[in-house]
C-alpha cells in the first residue's frame, strides 16, 4: 500500500486526490498504474484491472465517469516524476523509462525526438505506465534448493519468465538473502542495477536491499558493470536483471571464468523459448548457467515455476 | 531651533541621495552574483546532472546577496518548483528591478523541462542577458550614484535656504 501511495504522491496533488478513494485492498496488491492521454487511468492489481473515476474512486468497468488525464495533466505528471529535472533522466528517457524514487519504473511512450538518428528525448507524452517495485522478504525461499549445490557452492542461475511474473522481486530477495546470510553463510553480492530497479538506490543508500554484504552499481550498462564488479568488488555472486544482449552474455562468461556465480533474469514466453534466446545459447556454449528456472507467475500458494539444469542447456546447444 | 531644522533637512536630503546611490551599487552586486549563480547552475545541470532543486540550492549556496532567494527556495514545497521559484525571485533584494525579476522568471519557466543541451543553451542565453544587465547597471551606478548624492546634498541646501 505504501508503494502505491508513494507513487501516486509523486504524480502530483491532482492524481493524489483522484486515487484517494481507491480501497486499501486494491492499493495493497497493485502492481501497475497506467496513465494514457485522453484515455482511462487504470490500476492493475492481482489479476484485475480497476479504472479511476472522475469522482475519486475506482471501479472495474470502464464507462463515462472514468477519469481520462488531459495532455496538460500528463505533461505535469511527467515533469513531476522527473522531479522537474528532465535533463537528469535523459539517459533513462532515451531508453523509454524513468526510475522513480523507491525503484518503481515508469515506462514512457510518446513522440520520440531524434538528433542525428538517435533518440534524445520524448515529446508529447502519450502514456506513462508505472510498475510498482515491491520488496517481498521470503520471495526467493522456494528457489533456495535449486541455487545451492550439495558442496555449498552457489549455482549460476537464470530466471526466465514473461513480464510481470515476479522475476525481479525474486532476484532482489535472493541478493538480500545471500548478502545477509539468510540461506547460508554471508557472501559478497554485487548487484549490477542498470535501471535502479533491484536496489532502488537513493543518495547512495539501497532502499530495497538490506543485505549487509551487497554492493550495488547503479545506472551503469550491465556489460560494463559486471566486469567492473569482478575487478573491483571481489564478489562471490553477481546479480543482474534482464539479460538482453550478447555483450552482456560475454561479460557473464568472463565473470564465471573469474570464479563468480551469476544470477540473472531473462524475458521469455516459455521454457523452450528461453532456451532459444541467442544470449542464453552463448552462455550454454560456455556452460555458464547450471540452472534455468522458468517462473510462470504466482498465486496465493506462491510462485509457479519449472526448473531445468545443465542437461537442458546442453540439449539446447546440440 | 531653526538651525536644528535646517541641519535635519540637509541630513535627510543627503541621506536620501546616498541611499539612492547605494541602491544602484547594491543592484550591481546582486546582478554580479546572479551571473555567477547562473553559471554555477549551468555546471550543475550540464556536468553533474544534479536534480533541479538541489542544483539551485548548490548554485546559490555561497552567494551572500542571494541569501533570501536561497532560503525562500529551500523552504518551498519540493513538489512545487514553479511556486518555489516565484517566491524565491520575489525574495530578492528591493534594489532589483522589474526587468531583473522578469529575466529570472524567464529562466525559471523553462528550467528542468528539456534535455541537457537545451538546458545549457537556456542558461547561456539568460547568462548573456544577465551579463548585459550587469554591465548596464555598473555603468549606471558609476554615472548616477555620485550624482544622486550631489542632488541629495544640493537638494538639502536648497530646502534649507527655502526654510530660512
Amino acid at each position: 500500500m505504501k508503494a502505491f501511495e508513494d507513487v501516486v504522491s509523486l504524480l502530483g496533488p491532482r492524481f493524489l486526490s483522484l486515487c484517494g478513494g481507491v480501497p486499501k485492498e486494491v492499493k495493497g496488491i497493485a502492481t501497475e498504474i497506467s496513465l494514457r492521454t485522453g484515455r482511462s487511468m487504470c490500476i492493475d492489481a492481482g489479476k484485475r484491472r480497476y479504472f479511476i473515476t472522475s469522482g475519486g474512486g475506482c471501479c472495474e468497468k470502464s464507462g463515462s465517469d472514468i477519469f481520462a488525464p488531459s495532455s496538460a495533466e500528463m505533461e505535469d505528471a511527467f515533469l513531476r516524476i522527473c522531479n522537474f529535472s528532465v535533463y537528469s533522466k535523459q539517459n533513462q528517457l532515451v531508453n523509454g523509462f524513468i526510475t522513480l524514487r523507491g525503484g518503481h519504473r515508469a515506462g514512457i511512450a510518446g513522440t520520440a525526438v531524434l538528433t542525428d538518428g538517435k533518440v534524445t528525448a520524448f515529446n508529447k507524452i502519450s502514456s506513462i505506465r508505472i510498475r510498482l517495485a515491491v520488496s517481498r522478504v521470503g520471495a526467493a525461499n522456494c528457489f533456495f534448493p535449486y541455487l545451492v549445490a550439495p558442496d555449498g557452492h552457489i549455482r549460476s542461475t537464470v530466471f526466465a519468465g514473461p513480464p510481470g511474473c515476479g522475476k525481479t522481486t525474486v532476484i532482489r530477495d535472493l541478493a538480500d538473502a545471500l548478502g545477509s546470510g539468510r540461506f547460508l553463510r554471508r557472501v559478497n553480492v554485487a548487484v549490477a542495477d542498470e535501471r535502479c530497479e533491484i536496489a532502488a538506490c537513493c543518495d547512495g543508500e539501497p532502499g530495497l536491499l538490506k543485505g549487509e554484504c551487497c554492493d550495488v552499481i547503479s545506472c551503469m550498462p550491465k556489460n560494463v558493470a559486471v566486469l567492473c564488479a569482478v575487478r573491483t568488488l571481489r564478489p562471490d555472486v553477481i546479480v543482474c536483471d534482464e539479460l538482453g544482449t550478447l555483450s552482456e552474455a560475454q561479460a557473464f562468461c568472463e565473470a564465471v571464468n573469474c570464479g563468480c556465480a551469476v544470477i540473472a533474469t531473462i524475458h521469455a514466453g516459455s521454457f523452450n523459448e528461453a532456451l532459444q534466446k541467442p544470449q542464453l545459447r552463448l552462455l550454454c556454449d560456455y556452460g555458464v548457467f547450471e540452472n534455468l528456472i522458468y517462473v510462470e507467475g504466482y498465486d496465493a500458494s506462491g510462485y509457479i515455476f519449472k526448473t531445468g539444469g545443465l542437461r537442458e542447456f546442453q540439449k539446447c546447444a546440440l | 531651533m531653526r538651525i536644528v531644522g535646517i541641519i535635519l533637512v540637509c541630513a535627510a536630503c543627503t541621506g536620501m541621495g546616498i541611499f539612492a546611490g547605494e541602491r544602484l551599487k547594491h543592484r550591481v552586486a546582486v546582478l554580479s552574483e546572479l551571473c555567477r549563480f547562473i553559471s554555477a547552475l549551468k555546471s550543475e545541470i550540464c556536468y553533474s546532472g544534479t536534480e533541479l532543486r538541489q542544483a539551485v540550492l548548490n548554485s546559490a549556496s555561497d552567494q551572500k546577496e542571494l541569501c533570501g532567494f536561497r532560503e525562500t527556495f529551500g523552504k518551498s514545497d519540493p513538489g512545487e518548483f514553479e511556486t518555489g521559484w516565484k517566491n524565491a525571485v520575489a525574495a530578492l533584494p528591493d534594489c532589483m528591478r522589474r526587468e531583473d525579476a522578469a529575466l529570472l522568471f524567464d529562466l525559471g519557466s523553462s528550467l528542468g523541462i528539456s534535455g541537457i543541451r537545451e538546458q545549457g543553451e537556456l542558461c547561456e542565453r539568460i547568462s548573456v542577458s544577465a551579463a548585459a544587465a550587469f554591465k548596464t547597471a555598473s555603468e549606471e551606478a558609476i554615472r548616477l550614484s555620485g550624482l544622486y548624492v550631489s542632488f541629495g546634498v544640493l537638494g538639502g541646501i536648497a530646502a534649507a535656504i527655502l526654510l530660512i
